[in-house]
């Protein structure tokens, strides 16, 4: 279980996040949610430690330092750009940087080369990073986060460069692996019908401040969404239990959003 | 590896899980590393040719036979050969590879901290704040009681220090990222360029061709003790990199997909930066400026090995001396019967090279 309690950002003069409070559940998967600018990568560049915050992260019970955070905790950015001669291969063993040396061990080399074939990577293994297509990069990185086994887990977009398909393979796969090893994972979207479909929980970002928690039903309501993204939506429950969200029109203008 | 459920995946081409439990094949899970290492045995190879050639090229025309015979068996060597080659080539030759060694390792990490491939060891104002130090000690004809031998050195190294708390004061104060060092480190740069040309414009003209051989960087400065120096200085850096290989090879993708695999990037930024100082002041505080080494050794070595510093970091550091014991043969034959300062030659050698690697377009590995 992770608890976070009256955590704050400031950037500057910025106040991006303000008293945010929520529990996170081993082996579930939350979405994050909300408008751009509204403090999403924040929020989770703040769990992983890597940007400064007040207020208390707690995981098991315990609260880690900032050090011990940024083991536990990975943080996959939403930049798919690597321009470095590292081969694919190279950039999935970093996932377990600390446990890498001058030689590195042979469990370690099958285990990453399974992670890529998991993904069907496998093929690109010894190709240079930079030279795959943005899509086949982040497939990349997420293979390397994965390949880290934090406890828990922070997708940035993780899907902004997929395809179709490979939205829910990756989303599919992300989800297995919370719910195989118990990961937290908390994944920043932008699709909402996609996080619909995949996430337990949808904890929904305004203004720097929680809008909605609850699960997809309870968060993605026509309201809701017309509160916090200014628009009317159509939200259509599928026969499967899923929800479809159809944004239909802007009901605030331009630039008027949030004030 | 566990097994897991692919709901809508299960009818696509892709391969995932099924694959999941077959054993790979050995040759593919083999380290990254061992396909290249190859190179780096080849360059080791090179420089030791090289090395050697270097012995045998001087202005004293020895015979090749007499100077092999003065490194083998000295003892029993022509006292006059083994006396040129065990005080002169000998230690010029070593000081060549160790300064070579330690402006390439110095340029690779510097490149890798300022995320930059135009940086260089002397980006950061050190090799000018040296230039400085040793111009002054010079110019007031100070000498320090006991070793007044190491006066310029000394103060070529006080002064490449002095550069090196100026940058490092900035970016504690600013933030440790390598836009505030890279702009801090160029002002000192400039800073103590001016300097330098203050002095030199105040120096007599004796003095002033004094100041200017200094600054051309030379091996005849070099003899046992600056080769011990410098070479421990290079060694002890060298231990001080080896923990943080991995760490540097990620730092290379850019700090935020270092940070998120949990490098603390500004304390890793901070080691480094301080290595790299030592090697820089370390070598060129007995020689002089050299320049371009620690420019183009790093391109060359990344080439030929990739980002992996396990082979990157030896990489550099061959190519580093075989560029410098290269300048050092060229050096002599260009005028037979003297020796060209050695800082000239790099420079000569080393622009041609860097138009070849710009025009080559082999951006990626930049």
């Amino acid at each position: 279980m992770m608890e976070i309690c009256n955590l704050s950002v400031q950037l500057g003069r910025n106040q991006v996040l303000k008293d945010i409070s929520a529990r996170f559940a081993p082996g579930q998967v939350t979405a994050l949610i909300g408008p751009n600018g509204t403090g999403k990568s924040t929020l989770q560049k703040a769990l992983a430690a890597l940007i400064p915050s007040s207020g208390v992260v707690a995981l098991s019970g315990k609260v880690p330092t900032r050090a011990e955070r940024r083991d536990l905790i990975a943080y996959m950015p939403q930049d798919t750009g690597a321009n470095v001669a590292l081969s694919v291969f190279e950039v999935t063993l970093m996932g377990r940087l600390g446990a890498l040396g001058l030689r590195v061990p042979r469990e370690l080399r099958h285990e990453a080369m399974q992670m890529l074939a998991r993904f069907g990577l496998e093929p690109l293994a010894h190709r240079q990073i930079g030279s795959l297509s943005g899509g086949q990069r982040q497939l990349v990185f997420l293979a390397q986060v994965l390949f880290r086994a934090p406890r828990v887990l922070l997708l940035d977009e993780p899907t902004a460069a997929l395809d179709l398909r490979h939205q829910l393979v990756v989303l599919d796969r992300v989800r297995a692996d919370a719910r195989a090893r118990g990961t937290i994972a908390i994944v920043a979207m932008h699709d909402l019908s996609l996080a619909a479909r995949f996430a337990d929980r949808i904890l929904c970002l305004h203004q720097g401040g929680i809008a909605a928690t609850g699960t997809p039903h309870e968060v993605l309501t026509p309201g809701t969404l017309a509160r916090v993204y200014g628009v009317e939506a159509e939200v259509t429950e599928l026969a499967s239990g899923g929800l479809t969200v159809a944004p239909l029109r802007a009901t605030v203008p331009d630039g008027q959003l949030g004030n | 590896m566990q097994k897991a459920r692919v709901g809508p995946g299960r009818g696509f081409t892709m391969t995932i899980s099924e694959t999941d439990t077959e054993p790979m094949a050995e040759t593919t899970a083999r380290d990254p590393a061992a396909r290249r290492v190859g190179w780096l045995v080849a360059l080791a190879a090179t420089l030791a040719v090289v090395t050697l050639t270097d012995l045998l090229v001087g202005p004293a025309f020895l015979n090749v036979f007499d100077v092999l015979g003065a490194l083998v068996a000295p003892s029993t060597a022509d006292p006059t050969v083994a006396a040129i080659v065990h005080a002169i080539r000998l230690p010029m030759t070593l000081m060549a590879l160790v300064v070579g060694a330690s402006l390439g390792v110095a340029g690779a990490q510097m490149q890798t901290i300022l995320g930059n491939p135009l940086a260089s060891p002397y980006t950061l104002g050190f090799s000018a704040a040296a230039g400085f130090g040793a111009a002054a000690a010079i110019l007031t004809g100070v000498s320090l009681p006991l070793i007044p031998g190491l006066t310029v050195p000394l103060a070529a190294f006080a002064a490449a220090g002095l550069a090196c708390l100026m940058v490092y004061g900035m970016a504690h104060l600013r933030g440790v990222t390598a836009e505030v060092m890279l702009l801090a480190g160029i002002a000192t740069l400039f800073l103590f360029q001016s300097a330098q040309s203050l002095v030199q414009y105040m120096a007599a003209p004796e003095v002033l061709q004094e100041i200017v051989f200094w600054l051309f960087g030379s091996m005849l400065k070099a003899n046992w003790f600056t080769v011990s120096v410098s070479g421990a200085v290079l060694a002890l850096a060298l231990g001080l990199l080896l923990p943080d290989l991995w760490k540097l090879t990620a730092l290379r993708m850019g700090d935020a997909r270092a940070a998120s695999l949990g490098v603390n990037v500004p304390a890793l930024r901070r080691r480094v930066f301080f290595v790299v100082a030592l090697l820089t002041a370390g070598a060129v505080s007995f020689v002089g400026t050299i320049g371009f080494v620690g420019l183009v050794a790093p391109h060359l070595a990344r080439m030929l090995v990739g980002e992996d510093q396990r082979l990157l970091l030896p990489a550099s550091a061959i190519c580093g001396g075989l560029v410098m014991v290269g300048a050092s043969i060229a050096s002599k034959l260009l005028s037979p019967g003297a020796v060209v300062p050695v800082g000239i030659v790099t420079a000569l050698i080393g622009v041609p090279f860097l138009f070849g690697l710009i025009l080559t377009g082999r951006r990626r590995f930049w």
